[in-house]
């Protein structure tokens, strides 16, 4: 009797299981030199598949590569010249659909199916004040070899690794990274030589690596809930901690209390410091050094 | 007279039908859209693509010779466009390549509609744009034909079927006694449970809403929100699971002949796995009939409704027996109260203290021990 359900189950499965559908496949390419340009603001909105984004080739202000859907994606770049803006992604209509549903999370409600793909370059040698909304997929982000005066990225159940190969030509006024449900990983976060980076996670944890050329004082805002972070500081730079701790942890160990504040032991001496502040709600923070 | 007169009914009709075909056929040619204009506005509409006039747009590959210098746009349509000259506006090959050559020079965007764009020498002051194809409208999902909806449709059913017979299989293992206590009370109180799970499907959300403001009082209470949110539909889930399956197992029962008496775990597996079956066969019915339409859709609406009054049923009957955890009896199967009649059975307790003596009747006149 059992073998009959199951025999019965096994074969309507077998049944129901249908050939893949053929996507509807497109791509754009766009590419533009630097003209008068003296900084770029780009904005890049990707919901479906895996974006990267790295420095262009000399003489190029953007170089567009996307693969896209067509069925689930519509793809938009627009640039505007008077604001030297450029929007890259997908189009409003189709961001606006963005929703944790499978089709979304897999590119396609179909088996079978798969996300596509966009890689950006961005012009070296001038200003960018970067945005970057990651939705359902995954970012490689290679900052080396880019001049960026400010940036954000949003990861939303996504995973990104951003890495700051080669040192900011110019300190960076501000780094935001907001993370939900993700998991972000930043390599060599000290070349960024933001004076101030702020990390928001939640349910989201990773690895921020602040090995790099920043010298002075560097603040580090992170705000913690029901995540993790692992912090790899290098073992030359000071660090003080205020941060607090709601129903969580902060592993200081070797730091000494004072005022409510951990102090690394070399923090007088450090020629760079590290202030962490923020909180970690129901969410772990974890301090170790490197070599620099 | 009569033959002549037929002759000339004949061709006078033979010339109207002409006339009317090669109206009707002028009036086609006009209402005919202009396959260069409609590819213009698709491309002038694509969020990536450009405006052009028919103007622009020469048949074939186009060539911009050295010395040439055109004032606004170039565009060539099935074949490659050539620059050699100055471009003041965009150069577009539709179907084509567009090479720059050296000394070429377009102000505007080069691009290509499925094909590339080269620069050999030349310069573009605004953008290298190639777009494999044209894309309009906004991006929806394809209809499924029915083949492929009646394979969702399938595939849909069984991995239910699946999955509620794997966690029917886990109940059966390690919440046995939860599951019949849930069964008897569906059996014996089918109307009773379908009240209290209507009532009980009714209440799930503001029971949450109230249980939430109740925990955001407190700084601890709105910590604990989110988990005692999923932990609270998860317990409903496990709700409607399990008294979803007492309803397939009884049904199961019912198409078996009831129980034989076997406590295995298979034994029981067995109605349960029938009775799934049933559910089953109802929605694949509804599935399978998809291509005919009402049919269908009934069948589907039938399967509904019937599903959903098992659920509803089983969720009554979890509620009344809290979780199976505790039988439940009809209230016209509870024991009285006790009276002042019963009041001597009272067991002495085993403290000690002593049990009211049954009152006995006072001797009647005139009787003797």
């Amino acid at each position: 009797m059992i073998a009959r359900h199951v025999g019965l189950g096994a074969l309507l499965l077998a049944v129901a299981a249908t050939p893949a559908t053929a996507q509807s496949w497109r791509t754009l390419t766009a590419q533009r030199a630097v003209g008068r340009e003296d900084s770029l603001h780009v904005v890049v909105r990707y919901g479906l598949g895996k974006l990267t984004v790295r420095a262009a080739e000399p003489a190029v202000l953007y170089d567009l590569d996307m693969k896209y859907d067509a069925d689930v994606f519509r793809a938009e770049k627009r640039y505007d010249a008077a604001t030297r803006t450029l929007y890259v992604g997908a189009d409003s209509a189709t961001a606006d659909r963005l929703t944790l549903r499978p089709h979304n999370i897999h590119g396609s409600g179909e088996k079978g199916r798969k996300g596509g793909e966009m890689t950006l370059a961005l012009a070296r040698g001038i200003p960018l004040d970067l945005t970057v909304e990651l939705g359902i997929g995954y970012a490689s982000i290679d900052l080396g070899d880019l001049w960026l005066d400010r940036a954000r990225f949003e990861s939303a159940m996504g995973g990104a690794e951003i890495d700051f190969a080669t040192a900011n030509i110019h300190p960076m006024r501000e780094l935001d990274i907001d993370a939900a449900l993700s998991g972000v990983t930043v390599g060599h976060l000290g070349n960024a030589r933001a004076q101030r980076v702020k990390v928001t996670a939640a349910l989201a944890g990773g690895e921020l690596d602040l090995r790099g050329a920043w010298t002075g004082e560097m603040t580090l805002d992170l705000t913690a809930t029901l995540g993790g972070f692992e912090l790899k500081v290098p073992s030359d730079a000071g660090v003080r901690i205020t941060a607090s701790s709601k129903l969580g942890g902060i592993d200081a160990k070797g730091y000494t209390l004072r005022d409510g504040t951990y102090y690394s032991a070399n923090y007088a001496t450090a020629k760079r410091k590290l202030t962490i502040t923020g909180s970690a709600t129901l969410g772990g923070l974890e301090v170790n050094w490197v070599e620099p | 007279m009569r033959v002549i007169r037929r002759g000339l009914t004949l061709v006078g009709c033979t010339l109207a039908l002409a006339a009317a075909a090669t109206a009707q056929q002028g009036a086609a040619t006009k209402a005919a859209p202009d396959p260069v204009q409609l590819l213009l506005d698709s491309l002038r509409l694509d969020a990536n693509g450009v405006s052009l006039s028919p103007a622009d747009v020469a048949g074939g590959a186009r060539t911009i010779a050295a010395k040439e210098h055109v004032v606004g746009n170039v565009a060539s349509w099935h074949g490659p466009l050539e620059i050699h000259g100055t471009v003041d506006g965009n150069a577009v090959a539709i179907g084509g390549d567009v090479l720059v050559g050296k000394g070429g020079r377009v102000r505007g965007d080069a691009v290509a509609v499925g094909g590339t764009v080269r620069l050999d020498g030349g310069t573009v002051d605004g953008e290298t744009r190639t777009i494999s194809a044209i894309t309009v409208g906004p991006a929806r999902r394809r209809a499924l034909s029915p083949a492929q909806a009646m394979g969702h449709g399938f595939s849909l059913s069984v991995g239910w079927y699946l999955v509620l017979a794997c966690i029917g299989f886990g109940v059966l293992l390690v919440a046995r006694a939860p599951l019949d206590a849930v069964s008897d009370t569906v059996r014996e109180q089918t109307v009773r449970a379908f009240t209290v799970g209507v009532l009980g499907e009714l209440g799930v959300a503001p029971v949450f809403a109230l249980g939430a403001t109740a925990l955001a009082i407190t700084i601890i209470g709105v910590i604990v929100i989110p988990f005692a949110a999923v932990a609270y539909f998860a317990a409903v889930a496990g709700a409607l699971a399990l008294g979803f399956l007492a309803v397939v197992s009884i049904a199961g029962q019912t198409m078996t002949g009831g129980r034989n008496g076997d406590r295995s775990v298979f034994a029981a597996l067995q109605p349960l796995l029938l009775g799934l079956s049933i559910f089953l066969l109802l929605w694949v019915a509804g599935t399978g009939f998809g291509w005919t339409g009402g049919l269908g859709t009934a069948l589907r609406i039938t399967g509904a409704l019937i599903t959903w009054a098992a659920v509803t049923t089983g969720f009554g009957a979890v509620i009344l027996t809290r979780a199976g955890t505790r039988p439940s009896a009809p209230p016209s199967q509870l024991a009285p109260a006790p009276t002042a009649e019963h009041e001597w059975q009272t067991p002495t307790p085993v403290t000690g203290v002593a049990a009211a003596r049954r009152p006995t009747p006072a001797p009647r006149k005139g009787m003797t021990e």
